[in-house]
C-alpha cells in the first residue's frame, strides 16, 4: 500500500527537478504534497494511530495551500516585473 | 460486483499515478492542470476507500479549487509551448523514473513487511473524536497553521501588488 504514496512523491519529486517555469514548480510540490498526506494516512491505518494521520493528513493539506498562494504571488510578481514566469528570470531580479 | 476498499483503493492509486504523471510531462500548463485535478480527486477517492472521509471531502474541494485557480493561471501567465525536442525530456523523464523506481525496489526488498503487506483495516473514526483529539493534544498546531495561513495572505497580496519596472 505504501507504494502508491512514494510513487507519488517520486513524481511529485522528478517534476520539480524539470520543469521550468513557476506553474511547472506548482505542480511537482502539489504531487508531493499529495504524496506525504496519503503516506500519512495510510500508515495511520496500518498502525492504531488513525485520529492523528487523519490530523497530520489535515495540516499536510493545509500547507499545501500556503506554499499554493505563495508560489501563485511569486508567480504574478515575476510576470509583472519580467513579463515572464521561468525560473532563471528570478536571478535577474538581482540587477 | 461488489468490490472490497483494497482494490478500489488500488484502482484509485493507479489512476492518480497515471494522471500524476501526465501532470507532469505534459508541456501545456492547461492540461497540466487538469490532469492535476485528476489526480487530487483520485487521492480523495482513495481517503474515502480507507474510511477518512473527511479528509476526502477536504481533499476533493482543495484539489477542484486548486484545479480552477491553476487553469486560470496557466491561461494568464503560461508560456506558449516553445519548440523544445519532446522526445529528449521523455527519454530523461523515463530514464530518472527507472532510476528511482530501482532504488524503491532496493529498499522496500530490505523493509519487505512495511512496504508490500496489502492488510487494510478501514477507520473507524467519527468527527467528534476528531475534534476532540484536535484541540487536546494539536492546538498549537492548529494555531501555528492558522496564523501562517493569515500572514501568507497577506503577505501575497502585498507581493504581487501591480508594479512594473521604471525603464
Amino acid at each position: 500500500m505504501m507504494l502508491i504514496p512514494m510513487a507519488l512523491g517520486m513524481v511529485g519529486l522528478i517534476c520539480l527537478l524539470f520543469k521550468r517555469t513557476l506553474l511547472g514548480m506548482i505542480i511537482g510540490i502539489q504531487l508531493l504534497n499529495f504524496g506525504a498526506a496519503s503516506a500519512f494516512i495510510v500508515a495511520a491505518v496500518k498502525s492504531s494511530t488513525q485520529a492523528t494521520g487523519h490530523i497530520f493528513g489535515f495540516f499536510i493539506v493545509l500547507s499545501g495551500i500556503v506554499q499554493l498562494i505563495l508560489l501563485y504571488s511569486a508567480a504574478i510578481r515575476l510576470f509583472y516585473l519580467k513579463k515572464q514566469i521561468g525560473v532563471e528570470n528570478i536571478r535577474s531580479l538581482r540587477s | 460486483m461488489n468490490m472490497s476498499s483494497t482494490e478500489i483503493f488500488y484502482i484509485c492509486g493507479i489512476v492518480a499515478l497515471l494522471a500524476a504523471f501526465l501532470a507532469c510531462i505534459i508541456r501545456s500548463s492547461r492540461n497540466a492542470g487538469l490532469a492535476l485535478w485528476c489526480c487530487g480527486m483520485s487521492i480523495g477517492a482513495m481517503y474515502l476507500s480507507l474510511g477518512f472521509e473527511l479528509l476526502a471531502i477536504i481533499q476533493w474541494i482543495i484539489s477542484t479549487l486548486v484545479g480552477i485557480s491553476f487553469i486560470f493561471y496557466a491561461v494568464l501567465f503560461g508560456p506558449k509551448p516553445g519548440k523544445i525536442n519532446i522526445r529528449i525530456g521523455f527519454v530523461r523523464f523515463i530514464a530518472t523514473l527507472c532510476v528511482c523506481a530501482g532504488l524503491f525496489l532496493l529498499i522496500s526488498y530490505c523493509v519487505k513487511d512495511l512496504f508490500l503487506s496489502s492488510e487494510l483495516n478501514t477507520a473507524k473514526i467519527g468527527l467528534g473524536e476528531l475534534g476532540v483529539d484536535l484541540l487536546k493534544n494539536h492546538i498549537v498546531s492548529l494555531a501555528v497553521i492558522g496564523l501562517t495561513l493569515f500572514v501568507t495572505i497577506v503577505g501575497a497580496g502585498v507581493f504581487s501588488r501591480a508594479e512594473r519596472l521604471k525603464k
